[in-house]
């Protein structure tokens, strides 16, 4: 980024083929509509770049990336309508699963279970979603996470385990 | 899957570097990746902000470029502004003094000698014409033939001034009637051109009261007085055989050209005061 920042085009180039999956998925799954993850996708990058001048390489590019992303996705949430209850979550997801759940001996395929995890991310609450996506996707720790969202670690800690017992309970649902 | 875990131990196992099992299957989730047209907005957003980073650095150096480039322009159109206006100014001047100048009169014996060898000399055209005129004197054609020998070319013509017909300051010429009537006698004025200028009170008023003679040597204030000046001036310049200026006064006298014959004679009698005058000119001596 400091290459970047002086003028070099393609040190750019290499840091966003880099990034731009790992980036591009996070926001996808933290928004769940495409649509909205273009969007934020393209407004990172440009903040970004806007902010180039002001990147200091005592953080990671990663984290420093992930921080402008997971503010951007924060105000979405904050200006999006609210999300389903929980209640309305627990309907769609019973609908969903009645098949499987009227088989409870039955070995979850593969693709079950990818579809599993893919509802159990959606149905996650926010905070604890961007939380294990951070963790999931981009392999970030608890002390670059609490970096990336601005919690401390024990509340990291803390959402990571909610986070990971409600994808247990979709999972055995 | 279905198996109860302690929470934190999976958490633990989430936290390693593998992810646990969780890691595993969320490794084969659909990996999306962003649209060719994002690549291509936030590729050509970056570009466009590292071109116009560098735009300003060009700018400036063009800002700096510019201004020298113009201040070296204005300077040169300055300077040839000032230029033309001096050579607007000396041409005229020089129009003036060749409009007004008249051919001087020039009284000394080796320039009359000269000139009248120059009219003497008949040119190409009027030797042609008498022989075209006087057939009869001539030889016969065959004759002609025999004696006549190939004749070196004519020497070139003379100049204008030097085939004046008269040394007359009032000669008159299409370009130089202005000033003939004003211009005072010169006598012995033989500058570069032999030609003298002569005050002209519309020319004089132009040029802040100074006239310059047309031989260039000197500048006199145009009065009346001018000419005096001048004459006096040219007659340091140029020394003048005492007989012939006497003889150039009486001339002038005889002319009727009273005024110019007294300072003639007023000049000739400062330059040789001890000469004896004629006595002709004893009475117009102040």
């Amino acid at each position: 980024m400091l290459a970047y920042a002086g003028g070099d085009m393609i040190a750019f180039e290499t840091l966003y083929r880099r990034h731009r999956g790992t980036l591009y998925r996070f926001l996808l799954r933290s928004l769940r509509q495409r649509a909205d993850a273009d969007e934020l996708f393209q407004e990172t990058w440009s903040r970004a770049v806007a902010a180039r001048e002001r990147y200091r390489p005592e953080a990671k590019f990663s984290t420093w990336l992930l921080q402008i992303a997971h503010n951007l996705v924060i105000d979405r949430f904050r200006r999006s309508r609210p999300h389903a209850s929980a209640e309305e979550t627990d309907l769609l997801f019973s609908r969903l699963d009645a098949p499987e759940s009227e088989q409870p001996d039955r070995v979850l395929s593969e693709f079950e279970q990818r579809r599993r995890l893919q509802l159990a991310l959606e149905e996650l609450p926010e905070e604890q979603r961007v939380t294990f996506l951070l963790r999931m996707e981009n392999g970030l720790g608890l002390e670059e996470i609490s970096e990336v969202t601005g919690a401390g670690r024990e509340t990291v800690k803390s959402r990571l385990r909610y986070a990971l017992a409600r994808v247990r309970a979709r999972f055995e649902s | 899957m279905s198996t109860r875990r302690d929470p934190e131990q999976d958490l633990q196992q989430l936290l390693n570097a593998d992810r646990g099992d969780l890691g595993h299957i969320y490794d084969k989730l659909a990996r999306a990746e962003p649209p060719p047209r994002l690549d291509r907005i936030v590729l050509g957003e970056a570009a466009r902000a590292i071109r116009s980073q560098r735009q300003p650095r060009a700018q400036r150096w063009l800002v700096g470029f510019g201004s020298a480039a113009g201040i070296v322009l204005a300077a040169g159109i300055a300077w040839q502004v000032g230029q033309q206006m001096q050579r607007q100014d000396a041409a005229d001047t020089s129009s003036d003094s060749a409009r007004s100048v008249i051919p001087v009169q020039p009284i000394s014996a080796p320039a009359d000698v000269e000139r009248e060898a120059v009219y003497a000399q008949p040119s190409a055209e009027s030797v042609a014409a008498p022989q075209a005129a006087a057939p009869a004197k001539q030889e016969s054609a065959p004759m002609r033939a025999r004696q006549e020998k190939p004749r070196p070319a004519p020497p070139p013509a003379p100049r204008l001034q030097h085939r004046h017909p008269s040394p007359c300051p009032n000669w008159q010429s299409r370009r130089r009637t202005r000033a003939a009537g004003c211009c005072r006698t010169l006598p012995g004025c033989r500058g570069k051109r032999g030609i003298c200028g002569g005050w002209h009170p519309a020319r004089a008023s132009r040029h802040g009261g100074r006239v310059s003679c047309g031989c260039g040597k000197k500048s006199a204030p145009a009065l009346p007085g001018a000419c005096t000046q001048r004459i006096h001036a040219l007659a340091s310049e140029y020394p003048l055989d005492p007989e012939a200026w006497l003889g150039e006064i009486i001339r002038l006298e005889e002319q009727g050209r009273h005024q110019e014959a007294i300072e003639n004679l007023r000049l000739f009698r400062r330059k040789y005061p001890d000469h004896d005058l004629p006595d002709v000119l004893r009475k117009l001596d102040p």
